[in-house]
């Protein structure tokens, strides 16, 4: 029997729990900007910046292109939520309903098969960070960002806003300026960590915006491997997501960042992403795109050494009602660096995936090696499936190739496999699962796991 | 004065200035015809008319038509043309200025070729606008060249717009030589079931010059095939802008797309953008494009060096390599010969 696709909303990311909080911000302003420094008591120089930032935001447009922003009022937006409890080191301490939901979501269970250190964030606040022994004594930082301003003030200096700036976009000047939350790690030369970290983000309130900043530091020769989950119940008003995440993968060093986002399907997922890389580091994204109204989320990462390196896997999953404008950048600014990506998106119900690249090879980045590949999926002709590669090459010593593929299930593949016994929807279930599972591959396996259930709970009702 | 020409039909983002190009250029306006010779052994299966445009229109290049008159020629119901129909213009020190609206109507099951062909004989500025419209009814083929072999200071304009339907197909080969300015837009409606298109792209950028192409297939019915390929060298300061697009519209189940471009980048002077774009609202298609790029291959210059060519013969071989499988598809072999000697003198 079917399940209807309505059941998606009765799964274990839609845990709605009531919205108790300390103080509360709507939309922006001068004074929402300075009550969220004033209850972080940050220092003079954080305000500035986000003071800088609420100006820029008021000047800059909305971009001219990609998916239609005009709905969102920010000033209906509540920007800032503060939730009854502090960060705490020990889930026994988080208060019970909000221990629920990350326990429904399977955060402390994961910590202790698998992570060496987890945070979790609560609409704007961290509630629980965390981080093993055994991985601390190795001098790994790993703290929520708030703390970071407060106990690693130079090393913040040194690079936040260094990576991603304020006037980048309309959105991320609305970031710097209401940011609160995110995670601060740094892990310190020749520290190789093999066990992952992660953060959670859960926005639970109806009507709300999160702008968590994450600032990554691998020093030269270190190695960090970093899951990011996101998920969000869903409601019918709109909510916003502004993150930004900065990194910086200094000289041998090596940093792969995962993210599987579940937003829920009122939100605007406006998030940026960058990434500078020295000499022989390596940045690996892989990235799951499955919830959120409207996504506009396209990763940076700059090449700046020599034999630096930038692998890219995703895919994105939309269905009804949903946007995903996805894919990403890099800049090749330094001999023989070299960028692969794979990209995958499945489009069904009415859903849109856009999938863009903008690949710049400079001047100086002789013998540079790029490969982008882009794989498109269609499970009906109400949805829309769109690939937008933009490239410039600025010298001859290049080896460059972009293929994209866009196109349906194979008629042949499933006449086989109904010919083997499969229903022709068990059948167009597996090969989807098929699709996606060179990419789900890349993911740690727990994550792996959950990036399946993921694709079957947007199979089921329609070909599941 | 400056323009902003050849918007892509889909906007992204602008870090990369390839939505649209500003360029600056002295476009004259014209008060009279200009004299192009026509040139054709079978005049019966044509009729050949001028005309006064009425409402003055804007191409897809994004220029106002300067003038307002057009060159009409039908290919008759049935007919087959033996022998290419030449249009040819010689540009020369008096005649340096050219806007030319050709406007061609294929009739049912006609097949017909013409060479669209601009020479200089001078080597002041050459200001060139082409302005070619195509309907191809049902059941008929029609192949167009167009080769533009001005000098290397002239603005060249060209912008194409065809209707293509029931079963018919329509062929350009676009052999874009030299010139300093070189804009071009291609623009195909696949308006009926089985309708084709093919556009075939040779461009050699050198000397400063700066190339914007522009192509946008529509597919709207079932079993439509689009096939837009295109080779280049680029040398010598050359900034190149490729954009094309394939549109797969909703009820165009069963058709086939497929957009390439391959650029050799002859020096590190060169600057290569590309914006390949595949949109689809329809979910039984088959759509790829490709674009890749890079340097003379090292291996192949070695080898070819090694068997007692020149660096400079090597490099020419290995660019024909290329350029050969779009100039086997020019039908007309003397057409063919002529391009290919055309090129050999620019690289």
């Amino acid at each position: 029997m079917k399940t209807r696709i309505d059941n998606v909303n009765e799964n274990i990311y839609n845990i709605k729990t009531e919205t108790r909080y300390l103080k509360k911000g709507i939309g922006i302003s001068e004074d929402v900007v300075k009550l969220i420094s004033k209850e972080k008591e940050e220092p003079g120089w954080v305000l500035d910046i986000r003071l800088k930032a609420l100006k820029l935001f008021n000047e800059l447009n909305n971009p001219d292109w990609g998916p239609e922003l005009t709905e969102l009022d920010i000033n209906k937006i509540a920007t800032y939520i503060k939730p009854e409890t502090k960060k705490q080191m020990s889930w026994d301490d988080v208060p019970e309903d909000i221990k629920n939901v990350f326990d429904k979501l399977g955060i402390p269970e994961a910590e202790k098969e698998s992570l060496a250190g987890v945070g979790a964030q609560y609409d704007s606040e961290a509630v629980y960070h965390n981080l093993s022994e055994k991985v601390e004594k190795l001098g790994v930082i790993y703290t929520d960002f708030d703390t970071a301003i407060k106990e690693y003030p130079e090393l913040v200096k040194k690079y936040f806003t260094k990576a991603v700036t304020l006037n980048d976009h309309k959105y991320i000047a609305l970031h710097y300026a209401l940011f609160s939350g995110g995670s601060f790690i740094y892990v310190p030369k020749n520290v190789k960590l093999d066990i992952p970290l992660q953060s959670y983000f859960r926005l639970n309130a109806p009507g709300a915006g999160q702008f968590e900043h994450t600032l990554i530091v691998v020093d030269e020769g270190a190695e960090l491997q970093f899951i990011e989950g996101c998920s969000a119940p869903g409601y019918n008003e709109l909510n916003i997501h502004a993150g930004c995440v900065e990194l910086f993968v200094e000289e041998n060093a090596y940093l792969r960042f995962s993210t599987i986002e579940n937003w829920s399907k009122n939100m605007l997922n406006l998030n940026t992403k960058k990434c500078f890389v020295k000499k022989n580091g390596k940045i690996e994204w892989i990235m799951g795109s499955f919830g959120s109204k409207v996504s506009m989320l396209y990763p940076l990462s700059v090449l700046n050494g020599e034999n630096a390196k930038c692998e890219f896997t995703a895919i994105s999953f939309a269905g009804k009602g949903q946007n995903l404008d996805t894919g990403l950048k890099v800049i090749h600014n330094a001999k023989n660096t070299s960028t692969v990506v794979n990209s995958k998106s499945i489009s069904k119900d009415g859903g849109i995936c856009t999938f863009r690249s903008n690949a710049w090879v400079k001047k100086n980045a002789k013998n540079s090696k790029l490969v982008l590949n882009c794989e498109s999926l269609m499970l009906d002709s109400e949805s829309r499936s769109d690939t937008i590669p933009v490239n410039r090459l600025e010298t001859d010593e290049v080896t460059f190739s972009h293929e994209a593929t866009i196109g349906k299930i194979s008629d042949k593949a499933i006449f086989y496999l109904m010919s083997r016994g499969l229903s022709e929807d068990e059948a167009k279930a597996l090969i989807v699962r098929g699709f996606a599972e060179p990419i789900s591959k890349s993911f740690p396996v727990e994550y792996a796991v959950e990036m399946n259930r993921l694709i079957n709970l947007e199979l089921e009702g329609t070909i599941g | 004065m400056k323009y902003i020409l050849n918007e892509t039909p889909v906007k992204t983002t602008n870090g990369f200035m390839i939505n649209n190009i500003s360029v600056d250029l002295d476009i004259p306006t014209f008060y009279k015809l200009n004299i192009i010779n026509i040139n054709c052994n079978e005049m019966d299966k044509l009729d050949i008319s001028i005309d006064k445009v009425n409402k003055i229109e804007t191409s897809r290049i994004g220029l106002e038509d300067t003038l307002d008159y057009r060159l009409n020629i039908k290919v008759k119901k049935y007919e087959e043309l033996n022998d290419p129909c030449i249009i040819e213009y010689h540009f020369t020190n008096e005649a340096n200025k050219l806007f030319n609206n050709i406007n061609i109507v294929s009739e049912e099951s006609s097949k017909a070729k013409f060479i669209i062909k601009y020479v200089s004989e001078t080597e002041n500025r050459i200001f060139n606008y082409l302005k070619q419209t195509n309907v191809v009814n049902k059941n008929a083929l029609l192949d167009i060249s167009i080769i533009s072999n001005i000098n290397e200071e002239s603005d060249n304009l060209v912008a194409i717009e065809n209707i293509v339907e029931e079963s018919a197909f329509i062929n350009h080969n676009f052999y874009d030589l030299k010139g300093k300015t070189r804009i071009s837009n291609y623009y195909t409606e696949l308006k009926d079931i089985s309708s084709e298109n093919s556009l075939n792209n040779i461009y050699i950028g050198k000397s400063n010059s700066i190339i914007d192409m522009n192509y946008l297939t529509n597919l709207n019915k079932p079993k439509n095939t689009t096939n837009m390929i295109t080779y280049g060298i680029l040398k010598d300061n050359a900034i190149k802008n490729y954009k094309s697009t394939i549109d797969f519209k909703s009820g165009c189940a069963k058709s086939n797309g497929k957009e390439f471009e391959n650029v050799l980048l002859l020096d590190d002077t060169v600057v290569s953008k590309s914006l390949p774009m595949l949109l689809c609202t329809e979910e039984d298609v088959s759509g790829s494009h490709s674009v890749s790029s890079g340097k003379v291959d090292n291996n192949q210059l070695f080898y070819l060096m090694s068997r007692g060519l020149s660096k400079k013969e090597a490099t020419k071989l290995i660019i024909f390599s290329k350029f050969n499988s779009l100039l086997n598809k020019e039908t007309n072999e003397e057409l063919r010969n002529e391009i290919i000697d055309l090129i050999e003198k620019e690289i």
